[in-house]
């Protein structure tokens, strides 16, 4: 698997951080990018519904999705009792490994049915199948799997990955996908998004036509009625589904809604979320492999339902997170994202979410790995709240970072000179006099090193720990008035009577 | 597939309903209300002019919507066939699949094509659909809400909407439900036809920094043809069967 989704572990994130805020480029396109589609997101629910109405929505949405987990086990059992009898075969995965061999033992029954071996895969968007590492799996088996989104066909070209749930390449430029089509397709130069798209869709209708298998993921299951919802605009399901004789879902168990009826909100509200659009493009809707009669779509439909960690959460105190969607809603409104880009988290799923997802995720067995193995992803976040903000199914995700902090702080996987920090700070606190003699040497201090222009006082260059934020940006000087002393000034001011009488 | 596989297999979702099972008992549920899911309407069902709300909604994500009386059809739909053939190879004929689920629509269909530069593909050939130009379909409804048509697998070949580089579609005036929460409240083809496709606009992306092109693997033109019902004895016939 790729390392910048699937790194040396335990993980640190400061390299690649610190890489991230040194690209002038990744700084431009992550950060237009991201704060576009977060106003867009705003403009259109404003538009749409009305802050009030989005606010209930949202709420709604949450406390649907909440209700589905509360009763997953009723439901799970409903959706393998009525996928089955759209003639769908249903298979479970305890981890990544197992779903992964689940696709090799189908493959390997390829040649007996259809006589001919299995070689070549056709696969739709799905942030499962990156989590599992399917493609890897699939190719090391020698039946290449070709991404069809067109984002993800680009990274795959490219030996990259995805940075952004919804839109992987956000890292990249158009003369990188330029490059990439010439050396790996042999296409003519050129940067024009257009004729890019123009030339991969050539391709990939040979694709299409003659794979043997094809691979997708789904965005809900509904238990009432055994089908699998699937969300796409460039529609490449619909294409991935329609020719090749097998087709394999890869789900995980946390996309279970309770039926149709439940459905609409969560539609509306995660094609606003991830891109501002009223619905995507296309909501395919599947039961089943192909009926008696009809000329195309898939003769084996396998629905593989994918845990790799999600019963582990499910059965925490963290239920909540399985609630997400994947709309990346979080990852525009983050600063945090903003600066550092998908990469620096490490993981198939970046942003906010990710940060307490992929700890959550891989915790393993004694549930214990987690934390230890991305300790940095907690603090990957200035707490500010636009995440819980911008979900469209109101996960306290600020609420979880705190108690990933908290983990790490018991657990000890903190660093030291934090630990030191905090004991410090702990005694001082504890005694007013010393606090605030404290407070006034280091006001002392910061004014010694900054500079001052007569209204603004700040330092370029700060020693120890404070040197990594000065290194991209200034850092402001507390006033010369304490607040202690400014707090007595404005009672007093507040308690006199006004000078002129309110109008 | 023989028993071995089979029992393996079985036996992998009865060891995951068990561990989801005892994950669900580990936790209490959460204690939040029942719900009120009509929130997410925004079109309301009396709304008396649907088809204009539909027509609106349905050209502002791009798809193209030309309004016709009954008796107009065979011409309209003529007119963006030959549209279509000249903004091409000139003298080029459009090679055309019809999947239409009523019987005698799709005879009209047929007959009109006669006098398109087009021919006809033969709508049971999976492999021959990648070579169409167009593919013909009605709709099993639209929704004025979003502007999407519903397009299911009942009686019409699967993907002829989307492989094609032009989707001409069919609409009925009577055919416009309200909002997509109205789909769902009756009991409709998503869930019982192997497929249904819900199409809000032309085939899209952004990926490539962000700019928007239309025709990625779907169609980069989505024409629609919005029929005024005959008589308003119809309209409401069907507003009595919904």
């Amino acid at each position: 698997m790729n390392e910048l989704i699937a790194p040396t572990l335990p993980y640190d994130m400061m390299p690649r951080a610190r890489a991230a805020i040194a690209d002038v480029h990744l700084q431009q396109f992550v950060g237009r990018a991201t704060h576009l589609k977060d106003e867009q997101r705003k403009s259109v629910f404003g538009a749409d519904f009305g802050h009030d109405d989005y606010e209930l929505l949202r709420s709604v949405a949450a406390t649907t999705k909440q209700q589905a987990l509360d009763q997953l086990d009723v439901l799970l059992e409903q959706f393998i009792e009525r996928a089955q009898a759209h003639g769908s075969i249903v298979h479970a995965a305890v981890d990544a490994a197992q779903a992964c061999a689940i696709a090799l033992s189908i493959a390997a029954q390829h040649e007996a049915k259809y006589a001919v071996k299995a070689t070549r895969c056709v696969k739709s968007k799905s942030m499962l199948t990156e989590e599992i590492g399917l493609v890897d799996a699939l190719t090391r088996a020698g039946i290449e799997t070709v991404e069809t989104d067109l984002g993800e066909f680009i990274l795959q070209i490219d030996n990259d990955a995805p940075s952004h749930i919804v839109t992987p390449m956000i890292h990249k430029d158009r003369a990188a996908a330029a490059r990439s089509f010439v050396r790996v397709l042999g296409s003519r130069y050129t940067e024009d998004p257009e004729e890019l798209t123009a030339i991969a869709r050539a391709h990939m209708r040979g694709l299409y036509r003659h794979a043997h298998i094809g691979v997708s993921g789904a965005n809900f299951l509904l238990a009432e009625e055994g089908t699998a919802v699937i969300c796409t605009n460039e529609g490449n399901f619909d294409l991935s589904v329609g020719g090749p004789p097998v087709h394999i879902m890869f789900v995980g168990i946390e996309k279970l809604l309770r039926g149709a009826r439940d459905l609409a909100p969560f539609l509306k509200l995660l094609a606003r979320s991830g891109t501002g659009q009223p619905l995507t493009v296309y909501t395919s809707f599947v039961n089943g492999p192909r009926r008696a009669g009809e000329s195309n779509g898939p003769k084996e439909l396998h629905i593989v339902l994918v845990d790799a960690g999600r019963t582990g959460i499910l059965g925490s105190s963290k239920r909540e997170l399985l609630r997400c969607i994947r709309c990346g809603a979080c990852l525009n409104a983050c600063p945090v994202y903003r600066k550092v880009g998908g990469h620096s988290y490490g993981s198939v799923y970046s942003g906010p979410i990710g940060a307490v997802l992929t700890p959550e995720l891989n915790r393993g067995a004694a549930r214990a790995e987690g934390l230890a193995n991305y300790p940095d992803l907690p603090r990957a976040s200035s707490l500010c709240g636009a995440c819980l903000e911008a979900c469209p199914v109101k996960i306290d995700i600020p609420k979880f970072l705190l108690h990933a902090r908290a983990e790490l702080r018991t657990r000890t996987l903190s660093p030291a000179s934090e630990s030191r920090a905090l004991r410090l700070w702990r005694w001082l606190a504890q005694r007013p006099m010393l606090f605030r003699l404290a407070i006034r040497a280091s006001r002392l201090h910061a004014r010694m090193l900054g500079q001052n222009d007569g209204r603004h006082a700040w330092i370029s260059n700060a020693p120890g720990p404070a040197a990594g934020w000065t290194q991209s940006r200034d850092l402001g000087i507390a006033s010369a008035q304490p607040f202690r002393a400014w707090f007595v000034q404005h009672a007093a001011e507040r308690d006199a009577p006004p000078k002129e009488a309110a109008r | 597939m023989n028993d071995a596989t089979i029992r393996a297999r079985d036996a992998g979702v009865a060891a995951l309903l068990e561990r989801v099972r005892r994950a669900v008992a580990a936790q209490p549920a959460s204690a939040m209300n029942a719900v009120d899911l009509s929130i997410a309407r925004r079109t309301s069902a009396s709304n008396s002019d649907l088809a204009t709300i539909f027509a609106t909604r349905a050209s502002s994500v791009g798809m193209r919507v030309t309004r016709c009386a009954s008796d107009a059809l065979h011409t309209t739909v003529a007119a963006i066939m030959r549209a279509h053939a000249d903004t091409s190879t000139p003298n080029q004929t459009l090679r055309t699949v019809v999947a239409i689920r009523d019987a005698s629509l799709a005879q009209r269909m047929r007959d009109c094509l006669s006098s398109c530069p087009a021919t006809l593909a033969r709508d049971d050939d999976a492999d021959g659909l990648f070579d169409c130009d167009v593919g013909i379909t009605d709709v099993d409804c639209a929704i004025a809400d979003s502007g999407s048509l519903v397009i299911s697998t009942i009686g019409r070949m699967r993907n002829a909407w989307i492989t094609p580089p032009i989707h001409l579609a069919i609409v009925f005036e009577s055919q416009i439900l309200a909002d997509l929460v109205d789909l769902f409240e009756i009991r409709n083809e998503c869930t019982t036809a192997a497929s249904t496709t819900i199409i809000t606009g032309p085939s899209k992306t952004a990926d490539i920094e962000g700019v928007l092109v239309t025709g990625v693997h779907g169609p980069a033109y989505v024409e629609i043809v919005l029929v005024a019902d005959e008589s308003k004895h119809v309209a409401d016939a069907h507003a009595l069967i919904r």
